[in-house]
């Protein structure tokens, strides 16, 4: 499990590491189903010794279901380790926050997860590169069919999968899709993509999920909100049609700026290619805005030889956590951002 | 730091393309892309944890006896829900369904799941429902104009409607 830990400072999930369908602009798509456990209370009015049941009821379902799982305790997890899970978005702030027994389940490649005892006692997670959402929801379906085959999920004829949120109550599915939007943001326009998006029900976020700013970054996570009275997959359907009309919308705009002001974006691009490739000292809000900028550069070929793919792990490498863990032992913020911009320089230049 | 105010951080960056093909951009703080309507300020759509919250301040005028409901299983009052916003046991669901439905119409689609059915469960109601949200789906799709998803739904309602005749 160490190693598995070390190999994070130089690798990411499959969800990152690869281009998938609109790779130019959609980074990744993700499901997951809130389930609970039949016969126990739900996590905020359990015992501890309720809890502790769940997990090893879950976590032995959770190892027939993925054989090749890492399974990991947070609450003894070094705090570098837990914060690097937070960073691939494995582990939730709620998670972390817990003082009861809870567990953390994960395949090597990232593109499946479960957390046991956050706010449900399963939360199963399913992550697939580009937009595809009903890949996701295939997979997921997959996943929670088998689990099925080891525990017995608390639902009823009428109110379906029962959460300890009645929020997340039905079909307790979350369907979410990360874009990035720089054109749109760049011309103010995503504004009306934001209202555009909230007035048919689905939320929008920043970068880091829930609580996340909004305008933090040019990254946005687009997911239902409603769980309750549509099927599965009409939900991921309202997504489907949603989302291109989006996609479309930053396309327009990224070709429109190269048609009216060409110079002014390739400056803009080259001059973060610039800072990355000669810094000495980046902090991390630097080297998103500027890795950004270089993202868009590679979607619309301005770049040169560089892809997408080579861009796209260090939204996730150049994280604090992921810093500190190359640091080992405790570092002063300078010290991360020395190390930071050495990852950039010689990123670029090995890749 | 904020072109308006020039006190506190900017944390937008927005570009316009003039018509001459030139881009003016301006940093914003939070606060002042607000004021300047760069960003919707709080009035907006809400999320769903808004609305629940929202929905449960509603309640105020509660009388007590249903505030006082509570479930033999886990011992959770509805007050004790009102307060904390999370239940206590799948129990709560029938138990408190009187003032909880409320809820769940504004916050969901509706308030009778349509979907996935553990397996051995009784599926027939179930797929009474999805038939009829398949009927909806088809109707909206084919509005789109969207046929190939409408072929899509189209045989799902074959499979699912050949199953009751077995069932």
């Amino acid at each position: 499990m160490r190693k598995a830990f070390d190999r994070m400072v130089q690798n990411v999930g499959q969800w990152l590491a690869q281009e998938g369908p609109d790779g130019d602009v959609v980074i990744s798509s993700r499901s997951r189903y809130a389930r609970n456990i039949s016969g126990f209370r739900f996590v905020p009015s359990a015992t501890k010794d309720e809890l502790e049941t769940i997990v090893e009821m879950a976590e032995t379902a959770a190892k027939k279901v993925l054989p090749s799982a890492i399974v990991a305790n947070p609450s003894t997890l070094p705090e570098t380790d837990k914060n690097m899970l937070m960073e691939r978005n494995i582990l939730t702030r709620d998670i972390l926050k817990a003082t009861h027994p809870t567990r953390v389940v994960f395949v090597d490649d990232e593109s499946a997860s479960m957390l046991i005892n956050e706010e449900d006692h399963i939360r199963l997670q399913v992550v697939e590169p580009g937009l595809q959402p009903q890949r996701t929801l295939e997979r997921l379906n997959a996943l929670d069919d088998k689990l099925e085959e080891h525990l017995e999920f608390a639902f009823s004829e009428r109110w379906g999968y029962l959460t300890a949120c009645p929020t997340n109550v039905g079909t307790g599915l979350r369907a979410s899709v990360m874009l990035h939007l720089p054109a749109l943001v760049l011309t103010r326009q995503i504004i009306r993509v934001v209202e555009a998006v909230k007035s048919v029900g689905l939320a929008l976020r920043g970068f880091h999920g829930e609580g996340s700013f909004l305008y933090q970054s040019d990254f946005f996570q687009v997911s239902n909100q409603k769980t309750l009275g549509r099927s599965e997959e009409a939900i991921v359907e309202n997504i489907t049609t949603i989302l291109p009309q989006v996609i479309d919308y930053e396309r327009m705009l990224r070709d429109q700026l190269i048609g009216q002001a060409r110079r002014k974006i390739e400056d803009r691009v080259w001059r973060a290619w610039g800072i990355l490739n000669s810094s000495r000292l980046i902090s991390t809000g630097e080297a998103l805005e500027m890795l950004s900028l270089v993202r868009l550069g590679a979607a619309m070929g301005l770049l040169d030889g560089v892809s997408i793919k080579r861009v796209n792990p260090l939204f996730v490498l150049t994280q604090p956590a992921h810093i500190q863990k190359r640091l080992k032992g405790k570092a002063s913020e300078e010290e991360r951002d020395a190390t930071r911009a050495d990852l950039l320089r010689n990123w670029f230049a090995k890749n | 730091m904020c072109d308006l105010c020039g006190k506190k951080v900017a944390v937008i960056h927005v570009a316009e393309v003039q018509e001459d093909g030139s881009v003016r951009s301006v940093s914003l703080c939070e606060d002042c892309a607000r004021k300047e309507g760069v960003i919707p300020g709080r009035g907006g759509k809400k999320g769903a944890e808004e609305i629940m919250e929202e929905a449960v301040k509603e309640q105020e005028n509660l009388p007590d006896e249903k505030r006082a409901v509570t479930c033999p299983n886990c011992g959770l009052t509805y007050e004790g829900f009102r307060t904390r916003g999370r239940l206590g046991c799948p129990n709560d669901y029938d138990v408190f369904a009187e003032m909880l439905e409320p809820l769940l119409e504004k916050i969901h689609f509706g308030t009778k799941h349509v979907g996935k059915v553990p397996k051995g469960k009784d599926e027939k109601a179930m797929r009474l429902r999805k038939l009829v949200e398949l009927r909806k789906r088809l109707d909206e799709a084919v509005k789109r104009e969207e046929y190939e998803l409408a072929a899509q739904i189209r045989d799902q309602i074959k499979e699912l409607e050949s199953g009751k005749e077995q069932g």
